[in-house]
């Protein structure tokens, strides 16, 4: 586990409020008031702060209340515009059979804790079957989203892709996902099968479909420990609130671990909810976390915690990927990617070149400490994948 | 509808179109108190009872309330069993 910190003290006992282990009272010292605020509301917790405030777990000033409040109201404005839209787009990819199931935000928001307004969300996740892929594209391209990155080669985004961002006109963002992770986890596990274990939560008087509870746990826990580096407190939260959820099949979530070598990042998840929230767990989430995981999950998980920024990620999913034709493919998919997706990954005022692109795992391989110098240049399919990939 | 609670205050919105409306108290008790269906009367007697209240405006303001939150499409009116 990393050793920085992940948020200000205060910040992180506010995220653990209201679990069964959380804190029982909460002072903020006058003059942290200041840092603690900026905390909740870059790190999106404002919601369990107003609720530890109402339980009378968090002592809060008129003022601080006053301030937390409007903090939170911007939070709250945003979720529901999110929701607005989500609704807007079922009805799209309805009318389009697409079958596009809510990961995160609302789902989560809804379905795991007792008050929607506890978690607050930025944008909206969707994870779609890599065969309606194209079709949901095309039913966000018509509901008047863009995507931020075009696909880097043909197909490559059913193959390989995790995610494809789309912004709409107003700046909301919706994430179609083929999978829940980039790199080797996201390629190991089966999206299929996931997607065969759903539930729904209620929205404006409409079912809307998400993961089931055991599904929801494994993507929080995957979020949280794939995610970032530090991992993220609203991730962790939702882990350990999720890990009491009497609905999760403990057995499944085992034999998922087991089948797709995420045993490592899931023992990283509960023992870092643990550790950074300071609260225990159940027991089943604390035998998890106790797993001792093989050799090439602990090296793939190292690419997300470690190597993030030196292209372990791209390494290790060419590693998952099964095959030399595929490999092949997401290596030169990586590597000569289309003039477009160049042109649109180089931005305003840099010149779209091969040779720029292949700089980077140059940069990468110059950057990496001496143990890792004997890794050959094949780690020039490291290129940073991007939101799209 | 779509809402949020913050505070005593309830955010609102339809899906239909964008725009979040703002409810604070006694609006947003009016809004709790309608999580089922319930007379104008009973209403008005609820809102008197928690602001100890017994004005007779007290039935004008929660009736103006109910106008405008059928108004704005966030309270639908329901036929009364009786």
């Amino acid at each position: 586990m990393g050793d920085r910190p992940v948020a200000p003290p205060e910040v992180r006992r506010i995220a653990s409020a209201g679990l069964p282990d959380g804190p029982r009272s909460i002072r903020i010292a006058a003059d942290r008031w200041p840092t603690v605020l900026s905390g909740l509301r870059f790190c999106r917790l404002t919601g369990f702060a107003v609720g530890a405030w109402k339980d009378g777990t968090l002592e809060l000033t008129e003022l601080q209340r006053d301030e937390l409040l409007e903090h939170h109201r911007s939070a709250m404005l945003l979720a529901l515009a999110i929701e607005q839209r989500l609704l807007r787009l079922q009805i799209s990819l309805q009318a389009a059979q697409v079958r596009a199931v809510v990961l995160k935000g609302p789902a989560m928001a809804h379905a795991a804790y007792p008050e929607p307004s506890l978690r607050s969300f930025g944008d909206l996740d969707l994870l779609v079957s890599a065969t309606q892929w194209r079709r949901a594209c095309q039913v966000l391209r018509t509901s008047g989203y863009e995507r931020d990155l075009p696909e880097p080669r043909p197909r490559f985004d059913e193959r390989f892709g995790k995610s494809a961002t789309h912004t709409d006109e107003q700046g909301y963002q919706v994430d179609l996902h083929r999978t829940l992770v980039l790199g080797a986890f996201g390629l190991w596990l089966d999206p299929e099968e996931l997607l065969g274990h759903t539930g729904t939560f209620t929205l404006a008087g409409r079912n809307v479909e998400r993961l089931d509870t055991t599904g929801m746990l494994l993507n929080a826990a995957l979020h949280a420990s794939l995610g970032s580096s530090p991992p993220l407190l609203v991730p962790l939260r939702d882990v350990a609130q999720l890990a009491h959820d009497p609905g999760v099949d403990w057995g499944r979530l085992a034999a998922w671990s087991a089948r797709w070598h995420l045993a490592a990042p899931l023992a990283f998840a509960f023992r870092s909810a643990s550790e950074h929230l300071e609260v225990g767990l159940p027991a089943a989430a604390r035998a998890m976390a106790e797993i001792v995981s093989p050799n090439a999950e602990r090296r793939a998980l190292a690419a997300y915690t470690e190597r993030r920024r030196t292209g372990g990620l791209a390494l290790t999913a060419t590693r998952a990927i099964p095959g030399v034709r595929a490999k092949a493919a997401y290596t030169f998919g990586m590597l000569v990617p289309s003039r477009e997706f160049l042109r649109a990954r180089a931005g305003r005022g840099s010149k779209p070149t091969y040779r720029a692109r292949w700089s980077v795992p140059m940069r990468w391989v110059g950057r990496r400490p001496r143990n890792h110098g004997t890794e050959n240049l094949m780690s020039a399919h490291s290129i940073d994948h991007g939101t799209s990939e | 509808m779509l809402w949020r609670r913050c505070g005593d205050e309830i955010l609102v919105a339809v899906p239909e179109r964008d725009g979040v409306g703002r409810l604070s108290e006694p609006a947003s008790l009016v809004w709790h108190l309608l999580d089922r269906p319930s007379s104008a009367e009973a209403l008005t007697a609820e809102v008197a009872s928690r602001f100890d209240d017994s004005g007779r405006d007290v039935a004008d303001r929660v009736e103006a309330m109910l106008a405008e939150l059928v108004a704005e499409g966030w309270i639908r009116p329901v036929a009364s069993d009786g």
